[in-house]
């Protein structure tokens, strides 16, 4: 890959050929993780060549722990509202940075979900936040991005909250 | 954007260096500000214990002699040397900054040492590097500052089934 890119950063253009790049920012319910995707955005997705995904995975809930079936149907349909609107308020961010990012709901247990989709999606770049739901303010890091860490078969990046304003 | 990536001999941080410089750190839109990376490269090696410990019974420490533990340390700071010219190489030649760092010590507390004192905003490294037990998906370095870090963190592993990374993905 060729590159003319001055150190004072001037902007290269176009014709410059790059590859794409697969990048997954996984986001649940917690602040953590939109501020990670917050961050990715700012700092990371700077080329027309990474192609952004936002994942959301819906943790099934389980069905032996309500006496009537229709409970469930309900709770499993305001699960996916929710993690419709959690994709929508990340597709806004996305937007507002003009980016084009792709959004994706999968079911089942997040850490395991998220590293094969990983693997199926031939995803280059993991970003995940440090603490998502368990908020246990001494472990600094969640077990889903624990996880991540270390079985994901891409990069992964772990966004914590910044100490100090930039 | 302040990073520092961590580098020892291995394969996997060498690696690293290579895809965070291809891909995330030699594009710098026009006139953004935060958007050029100051780079520092930290290669920290591992303290000389100066003695020896014989085998057999009733022995005791042996001291190795000045003349030993000169040229030993000699021996490690020519290679650390080595090493980080050969990361600034890589740096050099996608026009990112960077600047060389050597530290003795206990590599997991080095990098998480530096990493708040130079306030870096993202650390970058190999996820096996002395250890590399094929077994084990993340050493105990990466391991280690991932979870004490106070920073982002990034950890790139080699492709499966890859040796040497090659120059298309």
């Amino acid at each position: 890959m060729e590159s003319e890119t001055q150190v004072t950063g001037k902007e290269q253009a176009a014709a410059e050929e790059e590859k794409p790049m697969n990048i997954m920012v996984a986001i649940d319910e917690s602040d953590d993780s939109f501020s990670s995707l917050r961050w990715a955005l700012d700092t990371i997705i700077k080329r027309p060549s990474q192609i952004l995904t936002v994942v959301h995975v819906m943790e099934p809930m389980p069905r032996y722990a309500f006496p009537g079936g229709q409970v469930v149907e309900s709770a499993s349909k305001a699960q996916q509202d929710n993690a419709a609107k959690l994709l929508s308020r990340a597709s806004e961010q996305c937007k507002e940075k003009s980016v084009n990012a792709k959004t994706l709901i999968l079911e089942g247990d997040p850490k395991d979900t998220i590293c094969s989709a990983v693997e199926e999606m031939n995803v280059n770049l993991l970003i995940v936040g440090s603490r998502g739901l368990g908020q246990i303010k001494r472990a600094f890091l969640g077990s889903v991005s624990d996880y991540c860490v270390h079985h994901a078969k891409c990069a992964v990046l772990v966004v914590r909250q910044p100490k100090r304003t930039t | 954007m302040k990073v520092l990536v961590a580098i020892d001999e291995s394969e996997e941080s060498f690696y690293a260096l290579q895809w965070a410089v291809d891909d995330l750190l030699s594009y710098s839109p026009a006139a953004e500000e935060n958007a050029i990376a100051a780079v520092t490269l930290l290669h920290v090696y591992p303290p000389f214990q100066p003695f020896i410990y014989p085998s057999g019974p009733g022995m005791h420490l042996v001291y190795a002699t000045p003349v030993v533990i000169h040229s030993v340390n000699k021996a490690q700071r020519e290679k650390a040397a080595s090493i980080l010219s050969r990361a600034l190489t890589i740096c050099t030649e996608k026009n990112v900054k960077a600047e060389t760092l050597i530290m003795e010590g206990d590599a997991k507390d080095k990098i998480c040492e530096m990493a708040d004192e130079l306030q870096v905003d993202l650390v970058v490294m190999g996820s096996r590097g002395h250890g590399a037990i094929k077994r084990a998906w993340l050493g105990s370095v990466s391991s280690y500052c991932v979870h004490n870090l106070h920073c982002n963190i990034l950890v790139v592993k080699l492709p499966l089934g890859e040796g040497k990374p090659t120059g298309s993905k």
